[in-house]
C-alpha cells in the first residue's frame, strides 16, 4: 500500500514539473453570450494572459483594425501590461462588429488567431479558439399581413432631446447681436429715425468738399449741424444751456467759441475773417464734433 | 463824437450801471434794461409788485443823471391840464396860473416819473403821448420843447380796480417795458430785510453820484452810438425775420400748445417799435465794446421791446401773461441766424 501512495505522489510532482515548462502560466478567454446578435453588433472577447521566465507577448501579431473577412471587423484592440513575479499580465480586450445579414438564424465563427510569444530568440505561441456565436435577422423575410392589421409599422418616434438651454442660449446671443448692431447703427447715424446722431458726419462731408473760398457755406453747414444737435437754432451765448443738455460737446468749448467769434466775423462784421487755415480748423472741429457725436 | 470819447462814455456807463447795482440789489437784469433805455433815449414802461425798488431804482438814475426830476401820481380825476398848469389863489388873494410838472423845469426837465399811469384818464394818457414822440408841449400858444425828457412810467399790476388799460398809440411809445419782480436770491433778500442801509431810500439814492452822466449829452451820445454800431445785411435779415415772426409766428413755424397759431395775433410790432428795437440792440452792442451788432444784441432787447407791442386777438388776450413768454421764447429759439 504504501508503496501505492509513493507511486501516486511522483506523478502528481512528475505532472508539476511538466507543466513549468510552458511559457503562459494562466490564460483565460472571456466571451459573452453566442447568441441574440443582429447585423451591426459589437461582440466584446477579453483574453488575460499570464506569462513565465520573461516571456512576452509581440504585439505585432495582434490582430489589427481592420476587416477580418467579408462580414466581420476589428473595431478595436486594447492592451494592457503589467509585471508580474517571473512575468507579465496581459488583458486584450477585442471588439468586433459583424456585418452579416442572415436570411434566418445562422452560427457563425469569431476564427481563431494565434498570440506569437517570444523569449529572448525563443518563439512560442498561444491559440485563442475560434467562438461560435448565431446572429439573427431583423425581421422575417417575408412580410404579411394578419387581421389586426399592417405587419411592418413605423418606428416610434424616438423622444427628443431637451433643448430648452440651447434655445434659450440662441435667444440670449440673438438679442445681443441685435443690441450690439442697433448700438453701433445708432453710434453710426444709420438709425433713419435718428437724425441728430449722423448730422456731423454729414456737416464733415459737406465741409469736405468745400474750398477756402465758400468760408460762409461752411460756417453755414457747421451752424446747421449745431441748430440740429441743439434742437433750435444755437447761438454763441447759449452755450451754457447747450451744455447742460449735451454735456459731452462741453469737451469743445474752446473750439466751439472760435467757430462762433469767426461766424460773427464773417457774418456780422466789417473785417472778415483771415481765410488762411479757418478752413482747415474749422474740418477739425468737426471731427471733433463727430467724435463727440458718436459718443 | 471819436471812438475814444465814446469809449469814455461807454466807461461812465458801465461805472453808472455798477453803482445803480449797488443801490436796487438784485435787478441786474433790469437795470441793464434801463441803462440801455437811457442810452438809447427811449422811454420805459416799468412793471412790478409794489416795494420792488421802482421808485427807488428811478431816483438813482434821476440822481446820477443830474437833470432836474419830476413826479406825478397817476390818479383817476387827473386831467390832462394837471400836468401843463395849476391854477391857485396867491397870498394877495389873486388868481396865479403856474406852470404844472411838465412844464416847470423846461430843458432841464431830464426823468419824468409817471407813478401808476394806468390809474390815470387815456385823456393824460393821449397828452402824454406828444411829450413822448416829440419831446415838446404846446401850452399857452406856445410850443415848450423838452429835449431831455424820458419817460418812466410805472403800472401796477395787482389792483385792477379803476385802472385804464394803456391804448396801443402810447404803449407804442415806449420803447420798453421792464418788470421788476422780487429778487428770489435769499442772500439779496436778507441783505434787503437787515442791512439799515436799504431801509432809508433817501440816503441809499444820495450814494450816487450827482451828475456823473451829462444828461444834456446823452442825445448827441445817443446818436453817435447809432451811427458809430454797424449791421451787415445777414443781420438786418435776421432782424427782419425777428420782426416778421411778431406778426405771422406760423410762417416761422412757431406752435404754442392750444393755440391757433392763425388766429393768435392782431398787431405784430409797429416800424417805430422795431426802430427801438434796433436802436436798443446798437446800445447793447455798444456797451459790449463792439462795433458791429450781433444777434445776441437784438435777442437780449427783444422781449422787452417786443413783448408790449404784440397785441392778442381777445379770443387769446385774457392769457397774454401766459403766451407772450412762450411766444417771445419760440420766435427767438426758432429763427436762425446765419
Amino acid at each position: 500500500m504504501k508503496k501505492w501512495i509513493i507511486f501516486g505522489l511522483s506523478l502528481c510532482l512528475l505532472a508539476c514539473s511538466n507543466s513549468s515548462n510552458s511559457p503562459v502560466s494562466d490564460f483565460e478567454f472571456l466571451t459573452p453570450r453566442p447568441f441574440g446578435y443582429i447585423n451591426g453588433d459589437e461582440i466584446r472577447h477579453k483574453i488575460i494572459l499570464e506569462t513565465r521566465n520573461g516571456v512576452q507577448l509581440q504585439r505585432g501579431g495582434l490582430p489589427k483594425r481592420s476587416a477580418v473577412n467579408r462580414w466581420l471587423n476589428v473595431s478595436q484592440v486594447t492592451v494592457s501590461e503589467a509585471k508580474i513575479s517571473g512575468g507579465f499580465h496581459y488583458e486584450i480586450d477585442l471588439v468586433y462588429q459583424a456585418f452579416y445579414a442572415p436570411l434566418e438564424v445562422k452560427m457563425l465563427t469569431i476564427p481563431s488567431f494565434d498570440l506569437p510569444l517570444a523569449q529572448g530568440g525563443n518563439n512560442a505561441s498561444q491559440t485563442v479558439p475560434a467562438w461560435h456565436f448565431t446572429l439573427s435577422p431583423l425581421r422575417e423575410l417575408s412580410i404579411r399581413k394578419d387581421e389586426s392589421g399592417q405587419y411592418m409599422r413605423p418606428d416610434a418616434a424616438p423622444p427628443l432631446l431637451d433643448d430648452t438651454g440651447v434655445v434659450y442660449g440662441l435667444w440670449v446671443a440673438f438679442a445681443v447681436m441685435l443690441s450690439s448692431a442697433s448700438g453701433l447703427a445708432y453710434v453710426y447715424g444709420y438709425l433713419p429715425g435718428l437724425p441728430k446722431r449722423r448730422v456731423f458726419k454729414r456737416a464733415a462731408k459737406k465741409i469736405a468738399s468745400l474750398s477756402d473760398t465758400q468760408m460762409v457755406e461752411a460756417l453755414t453747414e457747421f451752424h446747421q449741424a449745431l441748430n440740429a444737435v441743439n434742437g433750435a437754432p444755437l447761438f454763441q451765448h447759449q452755450l451754457a444751456d447747450f451744455y447742460q443738455r449735451q454735456p459731452s460737446y462741453q469737451a469743445a468749448d474752446a473750439q466751439l467759441r472760435w467757430f462762433f467769434q469767426t461766424s460773427n466775423q464773417c457774418f456780422f462784421s466789417d473785417k472778415p475773417p483771415n481765410p488762411n487755415g479757418t478752413l482747415a480748423t474749422l474740418r477739425q472741429l468737426c471731427a471733433a464734433c463727430l467724435v463727440l457725436e458718436r459718443g | 463824437m471819436t471812438n475814444n470819447q465814446l469809449n469814455d462814455w461807454r466807461d461812465n456807463a458801465l461805472r453808472f450801471e455798477q453803482q445803480l447795482n449797488q443801490i436796487v440789489i438784485g435787478q441786474t437784469v433790469a437795470v441793464r434794461h434801463l441803462l440801455l433805455a437811457v442810452f438809447a433815449r427811449g422811454h420805459v414802461l416799468l412793471e412790478g409788485n409794489v416795494g420792488v425798488g421802482k421808485t427807488t431804482l428811478l431816483r438813482a438814475i434821476a440822481q446820477g443823471l443830474g437833470g432836474d426830476y419830476q413826479r406825478i401820481e397817476g390818479t383817476i380825476d387827473l386831467m390832462p391840464a394837471d400836468l401843463i398848469y395849476y391854477t391857485y389863489l396867491d397870498a394877495s388873494g389873486k388868481p396865479r396860473v403856474d406852470p404844472g410838472p411838465l412844464l416847470s423845469h423846461r430843458e432841464r426837465l431830464a426823468t419824468f416819473f409817471f407813478n401808476e399811469i394806468n390809474r390815470a384818464r387815456p385823456q393824460v394818457h393821449s397828452l402824454l403821448l406828444r411829450a413822448m414822440a416829440e419831446r415838446s408841449v404846446g401850452a399857452f400858444n406856445q410850443i415848450y420843447h423838452l429835449p431831455h425828457l424820458q419817460v418812466f412810467a410805472d403800472r401796477n399790476r395787482v389792483e385792477r380796480e379803476e385802472t385804464f388799460e394803456l391804448p396801443a398809440a402810447a404803449k407804442d411809445r415806449f420803447m420798453f417795458e421792464i418788470s421788476l419782480v422780487t429778487p428770489s436770491d435769499e442772500t439779496v433778500l436778507q441783505e434787503l430785510m437787515f442791512n439799515p442801509r436799504y431801509h432809508d431810500t433817501d440816503q441809499l439814492v444820495q450814494e450816487m453820484a450827482n451828475g456823473q452822466i451829462a444828461y444834456y449829452e446823452l442825445n448827441e451820445v445817443a446818436a453817435s452810438i447809432q451811427a458809430h454800431i454797424h449791421s451787415s445785411d445777414k443781420l438786418k435779415a435776421y432782424a427782419l425775420a425777428l420782426w416778421q415772426a411778431s406778426h405771422s409766428p406760423a410762417k416761422y413755424g412757431i406752435r404754442l400748445d392750444d393755440v391757433d397759431m392763425a388766429e393768435m395775433i392782431q398787431a405784430g410790432a409797429s416800424p417805430r417799435g422795431m426802430s427801438y428795437f434796433i436802436r436798443a440792440a446798437k446800445t447793447r452792442a455798444w456797451l459790449e465794446g463792439r462795433d458791429n451788432l450781433f444777434p445776441e444784441d437784438l435777442q437780449t432787447v427783444y422781449a422787452v421791446t417786443m413783448a408790449h407791442r404784440i397785441f392778442f386777438s381777445p379770443l387769446y388776450a385774457y392769457r397774454k401773461d401766459e403766451l407772450m413768454p412762450q411766444l417771445i421764447t419760440g420766435i427767438l429759439g426758432q429763427i436762425a441766424a446765419p
